[in-house]
Parts: C-alpha cells; structure tokens; sequence
C-alpha cells in the first residue's frame, strides 16, 4: 500500500516537474521602446506619469508592475523608493494597447500594479497615462521605474517581460525681468517720427502782432507712459506779455478776433486760422475738451492740456498759439515762457 | 638398477626441461620488450582544435614526431579518435560518431602538407579515424614532424551523457608503408570539449538631467550645475534685454544637461509659464495685461521697438561633453540660435534618435518691453522634462 501510494506521488512530482518546464518562463523578455515620461519634473508636485512600452511577444496578460526606485532600475536589487514620490492617489486616466485594467488595491506608494482579467495580448504598443503622482522632493536627480507584466493580476508569480527606464527630477528655471515705470515725454518746435531724440527748438516766433491779422505759431509736444494711470500734460506759463502791456489770454475757448486782445492755444489743426495739426502717433491720448476745439482757442496756466486716462504709446501733440492786438496796444516785444509739465500716474 | 637407469634418464630430462624453461623464463621478457621497443612512440604529439565548444566546427591540427629509427620507411598515417583511453591497440569504443569521438565525414586536408618533402595524401575517414598515406615511402634520416591540420572536423556533441566538459582521445599509428599494413609507431593524445562559460553583464538605465543657472566648470557633469534663476535685468521700451549679455548683475544664463544611454533616444521638452507680473490676468497680445507677449515667431533677434512687446529663449550652443563624437542632441529648428516660446503647451526643445553623451543646451532668453508695457517684475517659470526611451 505504502510504496503504491510512494510511486504515485513520485510520478506526480515528475510530471509536476515537467510540465513546470514547459509552461513557466526561464527567462523574462525585455519590454522595448519603454518610456515614462512625467509631464512635469519638478520635485515634490502632483503630475501626470505616461507609461509606454512595446510587448515582445504575445501573452496572457492579467497585471502590469509600474514601481518606482531611488537606487536602481535592476528587478534583481532590493527597491529604495525614491524619497518624497507619492503614488497612492494615483489615477489611471488613460490606457490603450491592452486595455481593461484599473488600479489594483495592494498598491503603494512607489508601487502601481494594474490588473484587469488575464487575457491573451493583441496589442504590441501598450500606454498607460497616471496623474497625481508626487514627484521625488529632490531636483536634478535621476530615479527609476521597474516595469514588468505577469499573467496573474496581482502582478505575482513569474515575470512574463519586463525592463525599466531611468527619468530625472530637474530644478526649475526662473527668467525674471522688470520694467521700471516709463514716461517719455519731450516738448520742441519740430519732432519727427516720433521720436524725442528729434525735438529740436524752442523760439516760436508768432511774428509782427497786427490788429488786421492773427498771428500764429506752433510747438510740439510727445508723451507716452506705461503708468496705468496713464498722464496728464499740464500747460504752465503767462499770456503774452511787453513789460506792464499784456494780451488778454481766452479764459475760455473762442475763436480767433484779429482786432481783439487774444492770445490762446488749442491743439487741434486749426482751419481759422491755419495753424496747428491734429494729435498723431500710435497712443489714444486726447487733448483736454478745452484746448480740442478746431479753431477755438484759451489759455489758463495750470490747464491739463492732454491726457491720457491708461498707459499710453506715443502721442505727438501740435500746440498752436494765436495772437490778436488791438489799436492801442502798446508796441513792444511781446512774449511768454511756456511749461509744459507731464505727470504720469502710477 | 633399472629403475635407477630410468629415474636418471628421467630426472636429466626433467633437469634439462626445467633449465629451458628456466631460460626461457629469464629470456621471455627481454622477447616481448623487444618487440615492443620496435613500435615506438611519436613524440611531442599534440591535436590542437580550434574550438572546445561541442558540436561545434573546428579544425583539428595534428601534429606529432616521427623517431628515425635507421632504415625504416615511413608511408601513412592514421589518426583514430576513441571514447575509451589513448592507448593505441587497445579496442576503441565510443557511442556513436559525432557524440563522444568527433564526426569526420565532412573533414577534409588544409593545404598540401608533406612529410620529409613527400606529399601527404588525404586518404579520407572511415567512422572514427582519418587515414593519411604518403605518395610514396619515404626514410627520413633524423626525427620528422608530421603536421597537418584537419578542417570542418564537429567536435563531440555530447548528446548521450549531457556533460560537456568531455574527454575524448586519438590514437596515432604510423605505418612503414602506403596501405596502412605494418604498423612501426604509434601514440595516444587526449583531447575535450568544454563547457562554454557564458558571461552576461547588464548595463542599467541611466539618465542624468538637470537645469541651472550656472555651470561652474568644474566637472562636466551635472555635479557643478547650480541655481535656478536668470535675471533680465530692467527692460526700457525700443531696446532688448538678453540673459548672455549681462543685463543686469546677473550674469547667468540657462543651462541643461543630459546625459542618457537610452538606446531608442531621448527628448527634451519644456513648459513655460506666461512671462508676467504676479497676479496678472494675461489676455492675448495685449501690452497692458501685465503679461509679456510670447515670441511666437522664431527669430535670430529679439524685436528692439518700442512698439513690440515679446520674450524669447534660444539655444545659442549645444555643449558636448562626452566622449562620442559628435552631437546627439538636435535642438528643435525654431530654437536653433533663434529666440520663441511657448507657453500654452509642452514643447519639444531638442531630441536625439539614440543614446545622449553628456551634452547641454545653453539656453539664452531675450525680451523687449512696449513703451506702454505695465511695470512690474515678470518672471516666467520654465519646466525642463527629460524623457528615454530605453
């Protein structure tokens, strides 16, 4: 009785033995063309992970090993997480190639085992994408991802193919500038092309005074600010003046009156009389509604002549001055002096 | 008296019978060693094979001396290979040809040896031995060295017993005449297969990146690259601020560096995030949103108007650092010493279809500001990715 029961069992151990031989794998194959790419490599954040890799061969697949190592990617040494990774709110977004799997509960934190129901492969191309993975706390350091698909699906038992890749934390890059505040503004008898370095003069010579015709004459003005307040230009000065003998400034906007004691401005491109041009340049900023009358004209020292509300490109103003005299004024050289102050508002 | 007579004849017979046998006894050995010392062995006999491995193809070099022994002729040869022992006449056994004795029947003669000038013959193999004749007797007046080289011999495939580390022998006979009749030498060689020890080694994956500031030099690796911040320094409308001319105290520029065996290529890719005042609401390409507008464009310059608001970053150089010749890494044409960004999307920057020998990008950025660009201070951060494919 003994030795039959032996020699069945001797004979099950053999084929036991055998078929062992036959169906387990002596030697896992190499996954190829094996990437994990996470869409961020910066320490110590929640990111996206792809993983994707070629099958060598066709298989019954029922899990897949994704585990992350600090020391080294050989399956054969023990695995050191890599310091500050956090998998365990991982998510598999997206899969294609071999499809059906989710995330399998004995997963770690430096551990993601898919499983799905064993199933003969078809796919050679397999992509899996995670998101909220921490990454490792330090940067420019490499780290390691064992990959490995096994036909069980708990990812035990014997390792159908495998391979691992090595990826890096990298330090972020910081470009940092600043931009000062701006206020370009320049004030002459001629500016071309915008430009301030083109202001030149500052003599307006209006000419011989006649009670028969105004006289006229024009300066120019450009401001720009990046204040998002945008600017004020303020016009600062004394109307026309020989000695004790003035023009009457225009308190308020009226048109030209050759025989009248006048003097104004406007910044308009006046038809009556002709003088002046109209704002030009790249910006938005309009001449105050007092001095934006065509063919009106007033002068009051403190008047904001301009402005802007925002920041402001480039605006070149013409400033057009007229004068009238009467019969009785007095004859002499007439003038004034002229502030044009711009303020920007930050 | 007569018994007498016959117990002495008798006992004389007996005596002389016993003397011959007495002499022949003390003569019977120095018969057979006389003999024997007629076949003598060839000496420095050696079968070199090129390969020990089993089964394999392998050219076997025989070679061995033959003694003068005065007069003698010599006129073949053969070489038997035995399972057994080396001992020439002893019966050769073997399990089969090609098993444990090599195959021969695809062997052939190297050449046009000879022996003392005459020509040596390729008589051809008989199972386990492999016949030699000469084109005519010859008498060699000293000691002669007989050397051929068999080729396309397959060595023992040591199918039957498993074991690779396998013994087998030769026999060599020479002969004194050209058919192989009347053996005068002989010798025995031992020869094996052998296991062959394969060595394996993995190489593991590896990919070394970092991104700094500063490379200190000190060691082309990404042991001495530092930092993480590149200062534009203060920009004024109609003019450009780059990293590489030192617009402000900072005189950094961007450095990253990449060094991966993956066999399949590498790429590297970065995100930016907007250039921008913290806090900004950045909207299009407008210049007041607090936002630098991107150099969408690549260009060799970045624009110097005060009408244009962008910044930029370019690869002015690809440092390589290893040891193979050449650059790996090709950056991406739009950054090839030409200045754009993205900032709405990861970006490939540079990638290589094979492994990556140390090499860094040296990454310069520029930026120009409108005249109407808000002030503040703008910073964009740029995230470097590596990626192998192994």
């Amino acid at each position: 009785m003994q030795r039959a029961i032996v020699s069945r069992l001797t004979a099950i151990a053999t084929l036991l033995s055998l078929l062992s031989f036959f169906v387990l794998p002596t030697h896992a194959a190499d996954l190829t063309q094996r990437s994990v790419a996470p869409a961020s490599s910066e320490p110590l954040v929640a990111t996206e992970y792809t993983v994707e890799f070629d099958l060598p061969g066709s298989s019954t697949l029922g899990s897949i090993s994704v585990l992350f190592c600090g020391n080294s990617p050989l399956p054969e040494e023990p695995c050191t997480p890599p310091i500050g990774l956090d998998a365990s709110g991982a998510g598999l977004i997206t899969q294609s190639g071999e499809t059906g799997f989710s995330i399998d509960g004995s997963s770690t934190a430096n551990h993601i085992i898919l499983s799905r129901t064993p199933a003969v492969t078809t796919a050679t191309t397999l992509s899996y994408e995670f998101n909220n993975i921490v990454s490792p706390q330090t940067a420019n350091q490499s780290y390691y991802v064992r990959l490995a698909t096994y036909a069980s699906i708990d990812a035990t038992g014997s390792v159908i193919d495998d391979g691992s890749v090595a990826l890096s934390t990298a330090q972020q890059l910081n470009v940092s500038l600043y931009v000062p505040p701006y206020l370009e503004f320049c004030v002459g008898v001629s500016i071309v092309g915008q430009d301030c370095t083109s202001a030149n003069g500052n003599q307006v010579n209006v000419g011989a005074l006649s009670p028969d015709a105004t006289a006229t004459g024009f300066s120019k003005f450009l401001a720009a600010t990046n204040a998002s307040g945008g600017y004020t230009v303020q016009v600062a000065g004394t109307t026309m003046a020989s000695g004790n003998n003035v023009i009457t400034r225009l308190n308020s906007p009226a048109s030209s009156q050759p025989g009248s004691k006048q003097f104004g401005i406007n910044l308009r491109g006046n038809t009556s009389p002709s003088v002046g041009l109209e704002p030009s340049g790249p910006g938005t900023a309009q001449p105050n509604p007092k001095y934006n009358q065509l063919n009106n004209f007033a002068f009051t020292s403190g008047d904001t002549v301009a402005n802007a509300p925002t920041s402001n490109d480039k605006v070149t103003f013409t400033a057009s001055y007229i004068a009238n005299v009467d019969d009785e004024l007095p004859p002499g050289r007439y003038s004034t002096t002229l502030t044009y102050i711009c303020t920007g508002s930050f | 008296m007569q018994d007498t007579l016959l117990t002495s004849r008798f006992g004389r017979v007996v005596s002389w019978v016993q003397i011959v046998s007495l002499i022949t006894a003390a003569l019977l050995p120095a018969i057979i060693i006389t003999s024997r010392a007629d076949a003598l062995q060839v000496e420095q006999r050696s079968i070199e094979i090129s390969t020990s491995e089993a089964g394999a193809t392998a050219d076997y070099d025989i070679s061995f001396d033959v003694p003068d022994t005065g007069t003698e002729n010599i006129g073949s040869f053969r070489v038997e290979f035995c399972d057994n022992d080396p001992l020439p006449g002893e019966t050769c056994t073997y399990t089969a040809v090609g098993d444990d004795v090599p195959d021969l029947s695809t062997a052939s003669l190297s050449g046009s040896p000879t022996f003392n000038g005459v020509a040596i013959n390729d008589t051809g193999e008989t199972s386990e031995s492999y016949d030699f004749a000469l084109a005519s007797t010859t008498d060699p007046t000293g000691d002669t060295t007989f050397a051929v080289t068999l080729t396309g011999v397959v060595n023992p495939a040591n199918t039957t017993d498993g074991d690779n580390n396998n013994t087998f022998y030769a026999r060599v006979y020479v002969y004194s005449d050209t058919g192989f009749t009347t053996e005068i030498h002989n010798g025995g060689v031992a020869m094996s297969t052998a296991e062959q020890i394969t060595v394996t080694a993995r190489v593991q994956e590896r990919l070394e990146f970092c991104v700094g500031d500063t490379d200190a030099n000190s060691a082309n690796n990404c042991s001495d690259v530092s930092g993480n911040d590149v200062d534009l320094g203060v920009l004024t409308p109609a003019a450009a601020n780059y990293a590489s001319v030192n617009p402000s105290t900072d005189t950094q520029i961007g450095h990253a560096r990449l060094s991966t065996n993956a066999f399949n290529g590498a790429t590297i890719q970065y995100y930016a995030t907007e250039m921008q005042v913290s806090g900004a609401t950045c909207s299009g390409t407008d210049f007041t949103d607090q936002c630098l507008n991107e150099k969408t464009v690549s260009a060799a310059t970045i624009a110097s108007s005060s009408s244009t608001e962008e910044w930029g970053m370019a690869v002015t150089s690809l440092v390589d650092d290893g040891t193979v010749a050449g650059d790996e890494l090709t950056v991406a044409a739009n950054y090839d010493n030409a200045y754009h960004i993205v900032t709405a999307a990861s970006t490939l920057l540079a990638s290589s279809t094979s492994i990556v020998d140390n090499e860094q990008l040296e990454l310069d950025f520029g930026a120009t500001a409108h005249t109407i660009t808000p002030t503040g201070i703008y910073s964009s951060t740029l995230t470097f990715v590596a990626t192998g494919t192994f």
